[in-house]
């Protein structure tokens, strides 16, 4: 396992800013956060994706009756929203970046807890939460690893094979870095935004 | 258990390694390109519906149809081409669908997604067709807009459900529908 400075620079100290995971079993040229913005933004993947989960999550009500290709799109947008948004902040300086990790990333515990839906005026309840997941564990308030990003159509994660895959790679984060001494069950924290 | 700070920096700086992925130099991250990254995006993804929806159409006949090569479908539908105006109304011709314009039809969510894609920048002069709102919508949240005539653009400070209770107050020029 190694880490790739996406959102850092490696040669500041101490370490800072968002570092993506490089699995072992990933080609040499990949990372989670280049898998992550190669597969949003490819349409035939996000085609695919909705097209999967079209009649169990697309066309039941949870989301109302979404087309495929709406989805496709609005998972787009709030993709572009998500990387801009990190981009930005990453450009507009270190301290920046850090305030956004913070304020956006919470913790997977309380998300679970948070999968709250919108009601509103006696208006049809649809869930507020966007699409669009990022995954992180943080290590400090100051450094951050992105394990991977989806899109997340169900309340909880152990709902689609999308996200299981999600939570299985912050597993195995967390088991690399026990297994060389770098856990810190203290300051350790899995997130989501 | 918890572990001393520089053997923790040391460990993981022994860990980093350059980025050789290159995804700063995809489309999707280039920000001056952004609205022609988003058709592409657009044409893509209502073209894959197209072919999904119409099984006597394939890439092949796409391709014949259009009169360019299987290599041209195939980048088109990764959202990888870019369009001229015109080819895309030769397109739109041809298969007989929208490309690009967006019009709001009946179904709270499937308009409320609608929308948000209009109130994205690049979309806020997108002509749209005299809308009627069937139902009611959730409030888009953060977004606001105004819909002026066939005009959708960003406002500050008014939300949809505020445009829907002047619509059903009679001033507005949003055609509702029960």
């Amino acid at each position: 396992m190694e880490f790739v400075p996406t959102f850092a620079n490696p040669n500041e100290i101490p370490l800072r800013g968002l570092y993506a995971v490089r699995y072992d079993d990933m080609p040499e040229d990949e990372n989670s956060w280049s898998q992550f913005f190669d597969s949003l933004s490819n349409p035939e993947f996000r085609r695919d994706f909705m097209k999967e989960r079209k009649e169990k999550w697309l066309t039941n009500g949870y989301w109302g009756t979404v087309s495929v290709a709406d989805a496709s799109l609005r998972a787009l947008n709030e993709f572009t929203d998500i990387t801009d948004a990190l981009d930005d902040a990453y450009n507009n300086g270190i301290e920046e970046l850090l305030d956004l990790l913070y304020d956006r990333f919470e913790p997977l515990d309380n998300k679970v807890a948070k999968g709250e839906l919108l009601q509103s005026k006696g208006k049809p309840e649809r869930p507020k939460e966007p699409w669009i997941r990022l995954y992180a564990v943080k290590i400090s308030d100051e450094l951050y690893l992105f394990t991977g990003g989806t899109i997340k159509l169900s309340k909880y994660m152990d709902q689609d094979k999308a996200t299981i895959t999600e939570k299985a790679k912050l597993d195995r984060l967390r088991d690399c870095l026990k297994a060389k001494g770098m856990y810190d069950h203290e300051a350790y924290t899995e997130l989501e935004l | 258990m918890k572990m001393d700070k520089k053997e923790f920096e040391k460990k993981f700086r022994s860990m980093i390694v350059p980025d050789t992925s290159k995804w700063t130099d995809r489309p999707a991250a280039d920000r001056s390109k952004r609205d022609e990254f988003k058709r592409s995006q657009r044409v893509a993804s209502r073209i894959l519906a197209f072919l999904d929806d119409n099984t006597d159409w394939s890439r092949q006949r796409l391709a014949d149809e259009l009169s360019v090569s299987l290599q041209r479908i195939s980048i088109i539908l990764k959202g990888k081409a870019n369009f001229t105006l015109s080819s895309i109304e030769k397109m739109e011709a041809i298969l007989g669908i929208n490309l690009l314009e967006v019009s709001v039809e009946a179904g709270a969510v499937r308009s409320q997604i609608e929308i948000e894609d209009l109130v994205q920048p690049q979309y806020g002069n997108v002509s749209t067709q005299q809308p009627e709102f069937h139902g009611s919508f959730a409030p888009i949240n953060p977004a606001a807009f105004a819909f002026d005539g066939s005009y959708w653009f960003y406002t500050d400070g008014i939300t949809f459900e505020d445009l829907l209770a002047d619509a059903e107050a009679g001033e507005s020029n949003i055609a509702l529908a029960a």
